[in-house]
């Protein structure tokens, strides 16, 4: 893990989401991966592709397997920052340390407004969680889900 | 909502005492539980944990059922009601079982005929925590809004 995420350091703009994620501020969660969301730069209206970067990988001995590239031995799921609300996650996420390695995970409050977007059964159940048991910045939260338009999935999911 | 019995109350409540104590551990400590849930995942699942050359861990789905060991408690929270197939998933957890072993089983409560739920408090349970598109499409089964004490009984699970 340590390696890994010294060679995820490289990556400019890249920030540790998803379960992995999560369990930097909640009780640890069960994934199979890593997920890692990137800014992949791209002109107005090219599609953004993750191929580069998996070329990058490649050529450093990294292999692909399935949706994930095989990084020192864990697997990594790189998703692009595709909408306003991840890439500002990104602009956000915080440095935190990792037996001495220094790796950016998106704010607790990012990863509750992705859940909220994503919308899925388990993403309702981490909402719980992460108000349970993780210390939110409830002013911030409350920002983040105006801005993006997230109010209404937070009444119905925090009744 | 029906009281749980005391000693029940406790569990519950350790329970939720351990998931806040494994919330606060430092980030690599969880990340080893993280490991450590992925390795239990594994043999619950007859998956197969293989070590790669930097030591970490990788899963691959590999044997189908029944797994290397039997299980003395197999739980289901609140859950069995939500599968595709739920008689067919408490079959399987049956097959799991040891000798004198136990299934815990928390669901709401429900009778064998519609009109004998009928009453105060069986339609909003059903409505409120059964997946109406609970079927499984390969076995034709479903609990759909309830699993009754009949159909359990059906996979030779005993009271």
């Amino acid at each position: 893990m340590k390696r890994t995420l010294q060679i995820l350091n490289e990556l400019e703009g890249s920030g540790v989401g998803g379960a992995m994620g999560a369990t930097f501020y909640v009780e640890p969660l069960l994934t199979f991966d890593l997920d890692v969301f990137v800014v992949l730069s791209a002109n107005v209206g090219d599609l953004i592709s993750l191929a580069p970067l998996y070329e990058a990988l490649r050529t450093r001995g990294y292999a692909e397997e399935g949706e994930c590239v095989l990084v020192e031995g864990v697997p990594v799921q790189f998703l692009p920052a595709y909408n306003a609300l991840l890439e500002e996650a990104l602009r956000e996420a915080t440095e935190t340390l990792y037996e001495e390695v220094s790796t950016r995970v998106v704010r607790a409050e990012h990863l509750v407004a992705i859940c909220l977007q994503t919308g899925r059964d388990k993403d309702r159940e981490r909402v719980r969680i992460f108000r349970e048991q993780a210390e939110l910045d409830m002013n911030y939260l409350a920002d983040v889900i105006q801005r993006h338009g997230l109010e209404g999935k937070w009444k119905q999911w925090t009744p | 909502m029906d009281t749980v019995k005391p000693d029940i109350a406790r569990i519950f409540a350790a329970k939720e005492a351990r998931r806040h104590k494994l919330a606060a551990l430092p980030f690599p400590e969880k990340v080893r539980a993280v490991v450590c849930l992925q390795q239990m995942a594994a043999r619950c699942c007859a998956r197969e944990v293989k070590k790669c050359a930097s030591g970490h861990s990788i899963l691959r789905l590999l044997d189908p059922f029944p797994p290397a060991e039997v299980f003395d408690l197999i739980c289901f929270f609140d859950c069995l009601h939500d599968m595709g197939d739920p008689v067919g998933a408490a079959r399987h957890a049956k097959r799991a079982l040891g000798k004198d072993s136990t299934v815990m089983l928390v669901e709401p409560f429900a009778n064998d005929r519609v009109e004998e739920n009928l009453k105060h408090r069986g339609p909003s349970y059903c409505s409120v925590t059964a997946e109406r598109d609970a079927a499984d499409p390969k076995s034709g089964q479903a609990a759909g809004y309830i699993v009754t004490f009949s159909r359990l009984r059906s996979t030779g699970l005993q009271d």
